[in-house]
């Protein structure tokens, strides 16, 4: 039976996974857009994507529009491949093909 | 080393719901349909300007085509002059790129595009020059050749309608939407058949099929979407 990642097996770090792989590769996220497509508080946000990122599951880089600081987010290629293999493990767990 | 994690949390797995902080575990079933949902709310909360986009164009060549259409249809008793009809079409064109152009930027706010993404986006931008430049230049090589007025009156409606249909169709094939897709399929296809009625039905079947046809289509994506969102927002609310 495969073990289901930790880091990702949470409702809301599943949630905000999910979301940051319907992203484009190469495509990055606002902390605001983010907060306002997941409907979650800028607190309970910033402390599961800290969790993503100390595992390296999501990459932060800090960008300006006009004078204000704005944070953009993504998955990491190790991020992206985790929750992959998290979805796979889930269909194998409930012995669907994947 | 996450495998351990796990087989150490799994004894309290079920255990710690009361919490609300997003921390609870899920059984794997609870999990892939959370997932799901989730990915299904996002693309259609991203996607939901396309209804509005789709709704301001079915207005646009509804009213477009049947003001086209009142230019020839109903002489002699009635005909709005050829000057002020194309003078209407255009500015409903320039309405309606306008309102797709800010509200298109409103729906992709806060996401940056990567190097792959940007150059696909503004190469499909580009493409869309090809067409609004090469139509006409084809339509004066065909007039300069014999091309009646008449034939142009087909030409250049049936024309303009196959290309947009067939942008359509690669928007829909590099972005991934059927739906996209789907309306690419209708235009080609409307674009072909109109041009068998002759001048000015051709028009009329353009307003009807095109413009209407649009108007179908955003009031089935919004009501699509309004689905989507009710059955979605109940797990939104409790993974926050």
């Amino acid at each position: 039976m495969p073990d289901l990642d930790p880091v990702i097996h949470a409702q809301a770090r599943l949630r905000i996974t999910a979301t940051l792989a319907t992203l484009e590769v190469d495509d990055t996220i606002a902390f605001p857009r983010l907060q306002e497509l997941l409907d979650m508080t800028a607190g309970n946000l910033s402390t599961h994507l800290r969790k993503l990122e100390e595992a390296d599951y999501v990459a932060v880089s800090k960008s300006h529009q006009g004078r204000m600081p704005v944070t953009y987010l993504a998955l990491t290629k190790r991020g992206r491949r985790a929750f992959e293999d998290y979805t796979d493990a889930l269909r194998d767990l409930l012995g669907q093909a994947p | 080393m996450a495998a351990a994690a796990t087989s150490a949390h799994s004894g309290s797995e079920h255990s710690d719901g009361e919490h609300s902080d997003g921390d609870e575990r899920l059984d794997p079933a609870a999990a892939l349909a959370l997932l799901t949902k989730q990915q299904l709310s996002i693309t259609t909360q991203r996607g939901s300007f396309v209804s509005v986009i789709t709704a301001v164009w079915g207005v646009v060549w509804l009213i477009g085509f049947l003001v086209l259409w009142l230019v020839d249809a109903m002489r002699p008793e009635f005909s709005i002059p050829l000057p002020i009809a194309i003078g209407v079409f255009a500015a409903l064109m320039v309405i309606g790129i306008g309102v797709s152009a800010v509200v298109g930027v409103r729906g992709s706010r806060g996401i940056k595009s990567g190097p792959n993404a940007a150059f696909t986006g503004t190469a499909y931008g580009l493409s869309w020059w090809l067409g609004i430049i090469g139509i006409p230049v084809l339509g004066g090589g065909l007039q300069s050749n014999g091309m009646s007025a008449d034939l142009a009156n087909i030409y250049y409606p049936a024309a303009y309608l196959f290309f947009v249909g067939v942008m359509f169709f690669a928007a829909g094939t590099i972005w991934r939407a059927i739906p996209a897709m789907v309306t690419g399929v209708w235009m080609v296809a409307i674009a072909i058949i109109g041009s068998y009625f002759g001048h000015p039905d051709n028009l009329l079947f353009y307003a009807i099929t095109g413009g209407g046809g649009f108007l179908v289509l955003a009031v089935w994506d919004a009501a699509r979407n309004r689905r989507i969102r009710r059955a979605t927002s109940a797990t939104a609310a409790s993974g926050a």
